[in-house]
């Protein structure tokens, strides 16, 4: 295999490492903190809502 | 020519992940609506609460759906309210929910429309949200919204956003185009 060839193979596996990883964690910790308060909020309000 | 390949093959592989994902909310495996989120937008589905919320012997509410952009400070969720069954009920809850959720609730226009032959109802407003589960503990002057609207004979469904009004902003148009593409799922019984 040319050495050009695997440069591009590891480039593109670096690329979805970083996808996989960097990106993904991001989405999951600094994007939206609000996201567990209010759901949790939604579903004990659920609980304690007994309508009109 | 390598480099094009190379190119060809990272689009492919991340196409997938930014297109609009049609998203079937299912209540005990039975589709109820759909809805398309804002393209690249992560969704939750959430079946998870905290055990403390859930009263012993209590049956599970119906799920929320929630998602999210990578940046920006909003929660936009969506779910079905089965212990309501018009919208005059979905009025007193919302009301209820708000004062739940928020401080100095403040609500702003009412608006009614029609999306794929369903009714919907919309109200908007402003408020100040506290963060509980925040450990800086800090006071949000926030927008929502909330849209109502029937996909079957049980039950109200209902999408609330709240955000910092510069994020409103930033996504208005996208959250419309969610909001108007909810339709119903004729319930075939048949888990999709």
């Amino acid at each position: 295999m040319k050495k050009r060839t695997i440069c591009y193979v590891v480039v593109l596996a670096l690329c979805l490492l970083a996808m996989s990883c960097g990106y993904g964690s991001m989405m999951q910790t600094g994007a939206n903190p609000w996201n567990v308060s209010m759901r949790s909020g939604v579903q004990s309000h659920y609980y304690s809502y007994s309508g009109r | 020519m390598k480099c094009v390949y190379a190119l060809v093959s990272v689009l492919m592989l991340t196409a997938p992940a930014l297109a609009p994902e049609e998203f079937v909310y299912k209540i005990s495996g039975a589709p109820v609506f759909s809805m398309t989120h804002p393209d690249g937008w992560e969704v939750l589905d959430e079946h998870e609460e905290d055990a403390k919320v859930r009263p012993a012997g209590v049956a599970r509410m119906p799920p929320v759906v929630s998602s999210r952009p990578s940046v920006g400070q909003l929660w936009y969720g969506t779910w079905v309210v089965d212990k309501i069954d018009d919208f005059e009920d979905a009025e007193h809850y919302l009301s209820s929910l708000t004062e739940h959720l928020f401080d100095d609730v403040e609500v702003g226009t009412f608006e009614t429309g029609v999306h794929h032959g369903m009714d919907f109802r919309y109200y908007d407003g402003t408020a100040v949200y506290l963060d509980a589960k925040s450990s800086a503990s800090q006071r949000e002057s926030v927008e929502f919204f909330a849209a109502f609207f029937k996909p079957s004979d049980h039950g109200v469904g209902i999408s609330l956003y709240v955000g910092l009004p510069s994020v409103t902003e930033q996504y208005r148009d996208e959250l419309q185009r969610s909001l108007e593409s909810i339709r119903p799922v004729e319930n075939t019984g048949v888990d999709r």
